[in-house]
């Protein structure tokens, strides 16, 4: 990439906020958001995405953001990714999972390797839970080459008090992602679970796994849910349970699906629902569910200049989709091609060509 | 009930017009879709699935939004979909071999 081009980039509306600044970091190229809820009650930016930009400023050098006095605009020049070690508190609006996914797709880009400690809520329902993101997301991140990835959850924090905390360490610095080429949908191999819980009975936990496993019988599929009660001091200060499933391929593709426990759930029953959820994400097909398809497209890009090809589940391709291709577009100026599958009429082709793309913390100055 | 008769949208062009909104985009493109299937009532998950999925980017939340299609799951719909898994195959005795 030409170092010429830092002209601005422009974009309304507060809709994928974090990829957007991720896509700016990643690229070196300042953007401004404007009209960020401006015709709300509560106009302007909230209080988790200004903890994600000062996030983001403490895990990069050079970093400068602005908001404007109404909160409706934001101004971020990215700087350098850096990495290191940092310690973070998330506010309760939002999960840590909020935090954790941007900084898998800047970690690996960065000079030093990532250490984060982030404080918060670990299990929010709007967030993907510590246990979804090490058994789904890591799995895509070594499919592009990327690995050692570890996260340990060293308290379990439910919603609304938090005081969960979890230690990611992203070691694995590369230059490029691997191309990937995954034409076929496996079938899925196995299903493996956590349930867990903390500050409530551990006889949830089991009722959780009995109504997932019920569920899941008529898949035929061998199935093995681990539970995990945190007790004691591994326990935040709310009481919560909840369930991730996960369907395991043998070229190592997972489709995930996951629920967290509201006031009144039922363990039988959300445990039952979350089963459903999977197998609607397992019959859209394609190797990757619709909470690993942005993370994969945006590595696909990164790519060293090969063209790589994906197969999709033609149901998800949707709004996220269209409006990821065009974010892309505006940064990176490629565009990928998508096309009919001829041994699948529910899946698509998506063929992208990388950018060839070195992070600016890489280039010889 | 009047079929649609619109013509089909290719993904590729409309995916990349900016003067078209993402949502839209999708529908000219599923118009194609949906109308080798006439089937009235996926036109209507499909619909419904729409409508969440403009919440759930509102929240900037990359848990995907499931709705109603969650009901159509009975257990004789997942044993439908055993070509997806690969499954342990028994003797008459009900011991697994594989």
């Amino acid at each position: 990439m030409s170092t010429a081009k830092k002209q601005t980039i422009h974009f309304s509306g507060h809709n994928n906020f974090r990829r957007r600044l991720v896509l700016a970091t990643l690229s070196g190229m300042p953007v401004r958001i404007d009209k960020i809820r401006s015709d709300d009650v509560e106009p302007g930016v909230k209080d988790y995405e200004v903890s994600f930009l000062r996030l983001l400023e403490s895990i990069t050098n050079g970093s400068v953001f602005e908001i404007s006095y109404t909160g409706t605009t934001v101004v971020f020049k990215p700087g350098i990714i850096v990495g290191g070690s940092v310690t973070h508190n998330c506010p309760l609006s939002r999960g840590v999972g909020y935090f954790i996914e941007p900084l898998l797709l800047l970690a690996p880009f960065g000079k030093k390797a990532l250490t984060a400690t982030l404080r918060g809520i670990t299990s929010h329902s709007l967030d993907p839970s510590p246990d979804s993101i090490r058994t789904s997301v890591f799995p895509v991140m070594q499919k592009f080459g990327i690995e050692r990835q570890e996260l340990k959850i060293i308290q379990r924090g439910a919603t609304p008090l938090g005081g969960g905390e979890v230690m990611l360490h992203l070691p694995h610095l590369v230059l490029h992602p691997k191309t990937l080429h995954a034409t076929t949908t496996p079938t899925i191999s196995k299903i493996r679970g956590i349930a867990y819980s903390c500050r409530v009975s551990p006889a949830s936990v089991n009722r959780l796994i009995d109504g997932a496993r019920e569920e899941l019988r008529a898949t035929g599929c061998e199935t093995f849910i681990f539970s995990d009660v945190a007790r004691g001091d591994e326990s935040g200060k709310s009481p919560g349970f909840g369930i991730v499933l996960v369907g395991e391929t043998r070229p190592g593709f997972c489709i995930s699906a996951e629920s967290v426990a509201v006031a009144g759930s039922i363990p039988e029953d959300l445990g039952r629902e979350t089963a459903k959820k999977l197998i609607e994400e397992i019959s859209r097909a394609g190797v990757f569910g619709r909470n690993q398809l942005d993370m994969a497209i945006i590595f696909m890009i990164l790519g060293s200049g090969d063209v790589g090809r994906l197969v999709i589940g033609k149901q998800n391709i949707d709004e996220r989709f269209v409006t990821l291709a065009r974010d892309i577009k505006k940064f990176w100026g490629v565009e990928m091609r998508l096309k009919e599958d001829d041994e699948n009429e529910n899946e698509m082709i998506c063929t992208v060509k990388g950018v060839g793309f070195v992070s600016a913390s890489k280039k010889i100055a | 009930f009047k079929k649609q008769t619109r013509k089909s949208w290719d993904i590729n062009r409309v995916l990349y017009q900016d003067d078209v909104s993402p949502a839209d985009a999708i529908s000219k493109w599923k118009g194609d879709f949906e109308e080798q299937e006439e089937d009235i009532e996926a036109d209507e998950e499909e619909f419904l699935k729409r409508a969440d999925f403009v919440d759930n980017s509102g929240l900037d939340s990359s848990v995907p939004i499931y709705g109603d299609c969650l009901d159509s799951w009975t257990q004789e719909a997942i044993a439908g979909l055993s070509d997806r898994f690969i499954t342990a195959v028994f003797d008459k005795d009900g011991n697994v071999i594989q």
